[in-house]
């Protein structure tokens, strides 16, 4: 009797035991699963009708940033997605020896053959420099290579005084893919433009290789492809410029949709009771001082929210709102130093 | 042949038997609601995925507070767990941006440590009351800025 008792108690141990791990498990073994294991993947095809309903995660450290992206596809398609961000890592870096803007920036002013995507990204810049009356400028790279944010580095001022003279985007000539910087001390810098393109070909890539579940967030830079997979619109966060990292002044439901927010907040450092930020006003070579303390543009192209975010930064609220009120299919969400919001479209976020 | 045996000259233990294992089944359930329960209350034992400097991805269950410190030739970066959070209480990198992005709790939130290129994810599940779509304010999965 004893032996059966003993036997019945612990038949229910393991029972409870089962209960409790099996649970476990099958939440672990789900976890798994989104967190897109390689091994969990074998039988799914990119070309299948019916996407794959698991997120699969992928980062890396690129532009200077954090990359991370999940994708309802297969692996095969984010390694393509990898060797394109390396190729644009390796092909619009200021400061890798060998990229095109590398070789643009050392040129002194001979012509310089550069890639498709270069030159194409170059042509797109100046739109955004004609736009904004010269505000944003790519050729601040004679002024930007001079700040380290990094490691707090201030510029000597005659130095900065002397490097704004070399900042003119109109010296900027685009023929095909050839080229030239009218100023021989003109330097390229791609920063605030390159990884809102490279948004843009991570869509187009995930799109061509029909994924249509993903989202793409490129240090902040974040595109919504589609829906989630069950379904619902993506939620995507607008950063509190005020507020630690990851409390949020807004959310939006996104759809086919890029959020992109530029603020002080991002980068920078303090030095003699001054906090000296990563955007750069090309009339004085310093941080731009503005009334806003952030801008967020919501648009079909990351590239173009991408550019426009740090034009309103720097043109400041009126100017910004006039700007994107005439561009159909943008809408901006601004924060002012007060952390008052002003939308152009009060329905595209809901604030926190 | 030997189970028959056995039912007819021990049929009182095997009614015996049958009781307490309707009673153990029972006490089973009732620990399994409370284990079910008590996942839920510990937000089903969170699981943060660290990826350090040099690519390795250490997993670090929340339902226990502990505190590590992890190395690689970037830096250092020590993490804390407490209350089913996780956040970075101390770097060698210079502007300790990661100290001040706080506690995370949530599947997808992420604290990044860009200098040490070290980066703390809470694994996601795919049952949405797991992902935390509480009240908690950062519920969203991505943050832009």
């Amino acid at each position: 009797m004893d032996l059966s008792r003993r036997h019945a108690l612990a038949l229910s141990v393991v029972g409870v035991l089962s209960l409790l791990g099996g649970g476990a498990l099958a939440g672990c073994s789900r976890a798994a699963d989104a967190e897109g294991e390689p091994s969990a993947d074998p039988e799914q095809e990119p070309a299948s009708p019916t996407q794959p309903a698991e997120l699969k995660v992928f980062s890396t450290f690129l532009f200077d940033t954090y990359i991370e992206i999940k994708a309802a596809c297969d692996q095969a398609l984010l390694d393509r997605l990898n060797e394109r961000l390396i190729f644009f890592e390796n092909t619009f870096s200021r400061t890798r020896e060998g990229s095109d803007i590398f070789t643009l920036n050392m040129a002194g002013g001979a012509p310089v053959e550069v890639h498709e995507e270069t030159a194409a990204l170059i042509s797109q810049s100046l739109v955004f420099s004609e736009l904004s009356g010269g505000l944003f400028d790519i050729s601040i790279g004679a002024v930007s290579s001079l700040w380290d944010f990094k490691e707090g580095i201030l510029p000597d001022a005659t130095v900065l005084a002397e490097a704004v003279t070399h900042v003119d985007y109109r010296g900027i000539e685009v023929n095909g893919t050839t080229i030239t910087l009218a100023d021989p001390a003109a330097r390229l810098d791609l920063g605030g433009i390159a990884k809102g393109y490279a948004a843009d070909e991570m869509v187009r890539l995930l799109r061509e290789g029909g994924c249509e579940s993903a989202l793409i967030n490129l240090g902040g830079n974040v595109y919504a492809l589609g829906l989630k997979p069950d379904g619902t619109p993506w939620s995507v966060g607008v950063q509190d410029p005020q507020q630690p990292r990851g409390t949020l002044k807004a959310v939006t439901a996104a759809h086919d949709l890029s959020v992109v927010t530029s603020g002080p907040y991002e980068r920078g450092f303090e030095q003699d009771g001054v906090f000296y930020h990563h955007i750069l006003d090309p009339r004085t070579g310093y941080p731009v001082q503005t009334d806003l303390a952030s801008a967020t543009i919501f648009s079909d192209l990351s590239c173009e929210g991408d550019a426009l975010t740090t034009c309103c930064f720097l043109m400041g609220q009126t100017a910004a709102l006039k700007l994107v009120r005439a561009r159909p299919g943008v809408d901006a969400l601004l924060v002012d130093l007060n952390g008052e919001v002003l939308m152009t479209d009060d329905t595209i976020a809901e604030l926190r | 042949m030997k189970a028959t045996d056995g039912a007819t000259t021990a049929g009182d233990g095997a009614t015996r038997r049958s009781v307490l294992l309707g009673v153990g089944v029972f006490v089973a359930a009732l620990l399994a609601q409370a284990g079910v329960m008590l996942f839920g209350a510990l937000r089903k034992g969170q699981t943060a995925l660290i990826t350090d400097g040099d690519g390795a991805v250490h997993e670090l269950p929340l339902n226990s507070a502990k505190r590590v410190e992890i190395t690689t030739a970037l830096g250092s970066n020590t993490v804390e767990v407490a209350d089913g959070q996780i956040r970075i209480v101390d770097s060698t990198c210079k502007n300790k941006d990661c100290i001040h992005q706080g506690a995370i709790s949530n599947p997808g939130q992420t604290i990044v440590c860009l200098p040490n290129r070290f980066v703390i994810r809470i694994k996601e599940s795919d049952s949405p009351e797991d992902n935390g779509n509480g009240s908690d304010g950062n519920d969203v999965d991505a943050v832009s800025g």
